[in-house]
């Protein structure tokens, strides 16, 4: 790795743990001092591997190496693991636009089956989205393919435009909220 | 990045951000979701990289 990736990537963890700190302090749940927010590590991605285990899992992704190459590839990214009480509740990827003006996120999973999160996952992760967003300066987030309507509607509700995809591999459709 | 805006500034503009958009937290995201987004977007540029970069989202 080279010095100046190494830089790169021990500043954006600074970052998202500035992030993750304000926006634990900002959590009002009765059950928020069970609630941790850190940077997807080893621990997180051994849990995840026991997610693959799960029968109410729609998804086939292995985030131990299918997103490897992604969050090597950037040092600015956004990523979160939500933790409660020792559990792995959460685990969300995404990154700025080339010129950082924007943040897409491009995948939120949370605990298929018992979760004690749920739908708060999804509103943690935004939350600590656009301030990631706003540390770097970015004027515009995205969340990308909202997968089904009641999702979309739900960002759409929340002051995001809905953009549908142009058709081209990889423009897919996303919600687009100004900052 | 935005580079007109000190870190320290950013920093303020983050922490305000979190208090302006706490509501969020109360709002009732559906239960039944357990993803957003497509992991095959994520997964396929473990495989895929010239391809991912011809495309991206480098950006309208």
């Amino acid at each position: 790795m080279l010095a100046t990736h190494l830089s790169a990537e021990r500043k954006y963890k600074e970052y998202r743990a500035e992030v993750f700190k304000y926006v634990k302090e900002a959590l009002s749940y009765s059950d928020s001092d069970d609630i941790r927010l850190k940077d997807i590590d080893l621990l997180a991605l051994y849990q995840a591997r026991l997610w693959e285990k799960i029968p109410e899992r729609k998804v086939d992704f292995k985030w131990e190496t299918d997103c490897h190459i992604y969050r090597k590839r950037y040092p600015n990214r956004f990523e979160i693991a939500i933790w409660h009480q020792g559990r792995l509740e959460s685990l969300a990827l995404g990154r700025p636009s080339f010129n950082g003006t924007r943040v897409r996120l491009e995948l939120v999973e949370r605990l298929a089956g018992n979760s004690i999160l749920k739908g708060r996952a999804f509103q943690i992760t935004e939350l600590a989205l656009i301030a990631y967003a706003n540390l770097i300066g970015a004027e515009e987030i995205r969340i990308m393919q909202p997968i089904n309507e009641s999702v979309k509607n739900y960002y759409v509700g929340r002051g995001y435009i809905y953009v549908p995809t142009t058709g081209a591999r990889h423009f897919p459709d996303y919600c687009v909220k100004k900052l | 990045m935005n580079k007109k805006k000190t870190l320290a500034e950013r920093l303020g503009k983050m922490k305000s951000s979190i208090q302006e958009n706490k509501h969020l937290l109360g709002g009732e995201f559906p239960d039944d979701i357990t993803t957003v987004g497509d992991p095959k977007f994520i997964a396929e540029q473990n495989v895929d990289d010239v391809e991912y970069k011809k495309g991206s989202d480098e950006d309208e």
